[in-house]
């Protein structure tokens, strides 16, 4: 195989059809503006979850009257735990403060109490892999079992909706995703072949002076592989545009929703998009070029 | 260096564009295969250049069995060829010299020598003045010289001319046939399909005739000279 020549001829070709080349990109790139766009939209709604999901704590009520070395001996045996991402320590008093501080206006009705009812506690914020139902379950009733835990709280009947709804989001993403990206393939795989069946003729010329298959191949492919990645490049810096111009239109919906801010597609992502971009060119281009071959 | 046996070539069974074709042609001959439209002409070139496989027979050329050829080894034996067409077969977004090039590009030939040998052949049909230009800029009588060209760029043995004239005006018909004739002289195998009965007085050479795929008349047979079909 001369590869130098294939380059040529691949270069030759992509100059001389250069209409029906920018044609194929453009529509290729607006296959993958549409696929970035669902990810960008979709990578957003799930920092959002993820934010929602931080939320989900694990509140373990100390006994009354638990000395300090002992609640530091929990708090220790409660770190060790795989589970737990972070922790944090709240007093009676601090509880207490902050209830008042909720009631505002209604404070007074504290007035009545002779004392504090309000156990301490510690606060635990879980490792992402573990904020499920069964993990936190399992979590919540072993530590039940230690020295100084008066009581367990997760919101269990809070926590089952808010994963359920988290579910059903991640496999419509899925989904959706998975449509978006077959319809970008056969568009890309249709544009591809468009591109090889204008040029059947020239296939056929040049087997007849004695090309080979294999020695054919390597320019189609490198065309097939060179407009959908060159498409995919175009529509992230589209995409990218768009993004710098309403971007702070929509940070401030985006804040009142979560803490989350908006953000763009990450380079794995991007990585991504180019990558099976190349791939879906290889393809498109191999499949349609076997069916012209037959000369 | 090219023989037929009981070649019949049928198509969707009942369709027969050749039957019981017997012919053996020398080294170095010229050889007009001749008959109206639709009398096999073309079918029997394509055979000889594998773009299709005969129904039955026996086809070698150079010794080689090219009837039952596999798919993979045909490029090869077209590298050893030379076709010309009717149409050119010219890539239009290619120059003259790319266009001729191509055949010693497939073949591995280093640039120096590519570039070489392309300038001498455009020469040898006088077209080194068209190096750079497209076909489509180019006369009739000018493209075919270019398909000559890439024709003879790898010096093949045998030259295949499906109609290299039917598409010309008289005086570059005789032009190109005078080439012809220049190429046969120099130890090339020419079979040569024309239905133009005119061409063929004006320079006589061996006669094969075609009609609704059947072999007619052979000039060689009739005077004697080889014995066909006895094989």
């Amino acid at each position: 195989m001369q590869w130098g020549f294939a380059f040529r001829l691949f270069g030759q070709n992509f100059r001389s059809n250069r209409n029906l080349n920018l044609l194929s990109v453009g529509i290729i790139a607006f296959a993958f503006l549409i696929l970035g766009l669902f990810l960008l939209v979709a990578k957003n709604l799930d920092q959002i979850a993820e934010k929602w999901g931080e939320q989900i704590q694990v509140v373990i009520f100390l006994k009354d009257g638990t000395s300090e070395p002992d609640r530091k001996a929990l708090e220790k045996k409660v770190r060790e735990r795989r589970e737990v991402k972070g922790l944090a320590y709240v007093t009676s008093e601090q509880a207490y403060s902050r209830l008042k501080k909720m009631l505002q206006d209604r404070a007074s009705v504290l007035d009545g109490l002779n004392q504090n009812p309000l156990p301490a506690s510690l606060e635990i914020q879980l490792d992402k892999k573990y904020r499920n139902l069964a993990s936190i379950q399992a979590f919540a009733g072993e530590v039940r079992e230690f020295a100084g835990v008066k009581e367990v709280f997760f919101g269990q009947k809070w926590l089952k909706n808010f994963l359920a709804i988290l579910r059903i989001f991640r496999i419509l993403v899925l989904a959706i995703g998975g449509l978006i990206f077959l319809a970008s393939g056969f568009i890309i795989y249709n544009t591809v072949k468009l591109t090889v069946y204008s040029r059947r003729e020239e296939i056929g010329i040049m087997k007849l002076v004695g090309a080979t298959d294999s020695f054919l191949r390597i320019p189609f492919l490198l065309e097939g592989v060179t407009q959908a990645v060159s498409a995919s490049i175009i529509s992230i810096i589209i995409l990218w545009i768009c993004w710098l111009i309403f971007r702070n239109f929509l940070q401030v919906p985006f804040l009142l929703f979560s803490q989350a801010g908006i953000s763009f597609l990450d380079s794995g992502q991007i990585l991504m998009l180019v990558g099976s971009a190349g791939l879906l060119g290889i393809l498109g281009s191999m499949v349609s070029f076997q069916e012209f071959l037959k000369v | 260096m090219i023989e037929l046996y009981h070649v019949a070539k049928t198509y969707q069974r009942d369709i027969t564009a050749l039957s019981e074709i017997n012919v053996k042609i020398r080294k170095g001959e010229f050889v007009y295969i001749t008959g109206p439209s639709g009398a096999g002409k073309t079918t029997l070139l394509k055979l000889l250049f594998a773009a299709e496989t005969p129904s039955s027979g026996q086809i070698l050329i150079g010794g080689k069995n090219v009837s039952r050829i596999r798919p993979r080894e045909i490029p090869f034996l077209r590298r050893q060829l030379g076709v010309v067409f009717q149409d050119f077969k010219l890539i239009n977004h290619w120059t003259v010299f790319q266009n001729v090039a191509f055949v010693l590009e497939i073949l591995g030939f280093p640039r120096k020598d590519i570039r070489r040998r392309v300038l001498q052949t455009l020469k040898r049909v006088q077209l080194n003045h068209r190096v750079e230009s497209f076909p489509q800029k180019l006369s009739g009588g000018e493209q075919q010289r270019v398909a000559i060209a890439r024709a003879l760029i790898n010096d093949p043995k045998i030259l295949l001319a499906d109609e290299p004239t039917g598409n010309l005006d008289p005086d570059i018909t005789q032009e190109i046939m005078t080439f012809f004739l220049e190429i046969n002289d120099r130890g090339t195998t020419i079979l040569f399909a024309t239905h133009d009965r005119s061409l063929i007085q004006a320079y006589p050479k061996r006669v094969i005739s075609l009609k609704r795929g059947s072999l007619i008349t052979d000039s060689e047979e009739s005077s004697g000279g080889f014995e066909l079909g006895r094989t």
